[in-house]
């Protein structure tokens, strides 16, 4: 089971490309729709077409993603604790943190550069709040996210030994507190005394992920235990999985009619949260049934993080280039998503390949740059 | 070529790269040699490589902490 992590790790790193590539696709659909038509941007009437329903179907479907990720991470967590010790050393912490934050920083830095040259300018503090809160790039705020989740460990890991149960529903009441604040504060029902509580909210502020992280590393330490449970519920985790599916786009869109906004950018709920748990147990339930290009998922997923920190700039770079040289392109959702796609994985991909090479300079290198 | 040779060649190639020569009792962990994704993809080397089958209750830090304790235990199984 624990080769399909690396699988699992995969198919999220796709999911996260798709995902992003979406993002795109709606700012095609929305506020570059000038390019193409004779509107005034923002322009919404796509909103309800196939190419609209198309888009937020993958949406749907692929936010499973950064649950994965993190249930991934804490997985590891238990690995990493010695059976002797009480506790993760705090040497692994470390360890951990410099091989997300020095990738991240180096390629935050190239993401400036890109920036500066295109007139965006920030002071010294502008730059540095942007790197804490991983805002350089839409997808970035995972680092920041991921590196406070490793600093909580000495307090998650004892907890997941001494009362796994606990843990869980303690997070759980958590993540289903900033769910509900989500909510309200999308809806525009947010009691006014609830207002300061919305600081607790960001994607990059622990809060909101916590669950995922604490359930891989309770999972770890009860994978036995979890094998046997999964086992006997693989076909209704699926069920599950399906119906949760759906019933999250329904939820979005009444979400999106009880905001009177023509639209509002991507948010979790809690059905979308249910559905990535539900997704990431079935695929665990499911480890003997063979998947197709099982061999290339699993060398992806153990390119991750060098894909997940290339790919921002990629997508951005390569959207831009077509709104400007081929703006039609922009109408054709499902022609724009491909040649997203494509790139968004290749290159990154190729640079890792290229820098990973026995003459390349840079291979002594390479995890600071990929990780 | 002895467990330990191939491991080493393996680990050296493709997660050092070149930055240290590994010794037999370096911390992969600790050091941020192995990472989760690292560890996952070892054990998938080792499967393929010795045709064996490494449980899951096996992947712990005892056996993964080091080459030399990741031979023995393979030499043990």
């Amino acid at each position: 089971m624990i080769r399909r992590l690396l699988l699992l790790n995969g198919l999220a790193i796709i999911a996260v490309v798709l995902n992003h590539a979406i993002g795109w696709g709606y700012t095609a659909m929305f506020w570059w729709t000038d390019r193409y038509a004779a509107v005034t941007v923002p322009n919404y009437a796509q909103i309800g077409s196939f190419d609209y329903y198309l888009l937020r179907t993958i949406e749907q479907l692929v936010i499973f993603a950064v649950p994965a990720f993190l249930f991934v991470s804490g997985f590891f967590m238990a690995i990493a604790t010695n059976r002797s010790r009480a506790n993760v050393a705090w040497a692994l912490i470390g360890a951990r943190i410099r091989g997300l934050a020095i990738p991240y920083l180096l390629w935050s830095i190239l993401i400036f550069v890109v920036m500066f040259l295109e007139g965006q300018r920030q002071s010294a503090t502008g730059y540095l709040r942007l790197l804490i809160t991983g805002r350089t790039a839409p997808p970035y705020y995972f680092v920041p996210l991921l590196i406070q989740l490793y600093l909580l460990s000495p307090l998650l890991v004892p907890a997941a030994r001494k009362n796994w149960k606990l843990l869980l529903i303690f997070t759980a009441i958590i993540q289903l507190c900033i769910r509900t604040l989500s909510y309200l504060n999308i809806i525009g029902a947010l009691p006014l005394a609830l207002r300061p509580l919305m600081v607790l909210t960001p994607g990059w502020f622990f809060p909101g992920h916590l669950f995922w992280f604490a359930a891989g590393i309770v999972i770890g330490f009860n994978l036995d235990s979890l094998k046997l449970i999964l086992a006997r519920t693989k076909w209704m985790l699926l069920a599950f999985a399906l119906i949760l599916f759906a019933l999250g786009m329904v939820e979005w869109e009444m979400i999106l009619r009880a905001s009177s906004e023509p639209w509002i950018a991507p948010a979790q709920t809690l059905l979308d949260n249910l559905y990535a748990a539900s997704f990431i147990l079935t695929f665990l339930a499911f480890s003997d049934a063979k998947i197709p290009f099982a061999s290339q998922l699993g060398e992806w997923g153990s390119r991750s993080f060098g894909i997940y920190l290339a790919h921002a700039l990629v997508l951005q770079l390569t959207a831009r280039a077509i709104a400007v040289l081929a703006p039609s392109l922009l109408s054709q959702q499902l022609l724009f998503q491909a040649i997203l796609i494509i790139p968004g994985l290749a290159i990154p991909l190729l640079l890792m390949s290229l820098a990973n090479t026995e003459k390349s300079p840079v291979r002594p290198y390479f995890q600071y740059l990929f990780g | 070529m002895s467990t330990q040779t191939v491991l080493t060649s393996y680990i050296q190639q493709e997660f050092v790269r070149g930055r240290k020569e590994l010794q037999p009792h370096d911390d992969l962990l600790n050091t941020g040699i192995l990472n989760s994704l690292g560890i996952l993809k070892l054990v998938s080397f080792i499967e393929d490589r010795f045709d064996i089958q490494i449980p899951d209750e096996d992947i712990v830090f005892e056996n993964f902490q080091s080459i030399h304790s990741l031979s023995e235990y393979l030499e043990s199984r």
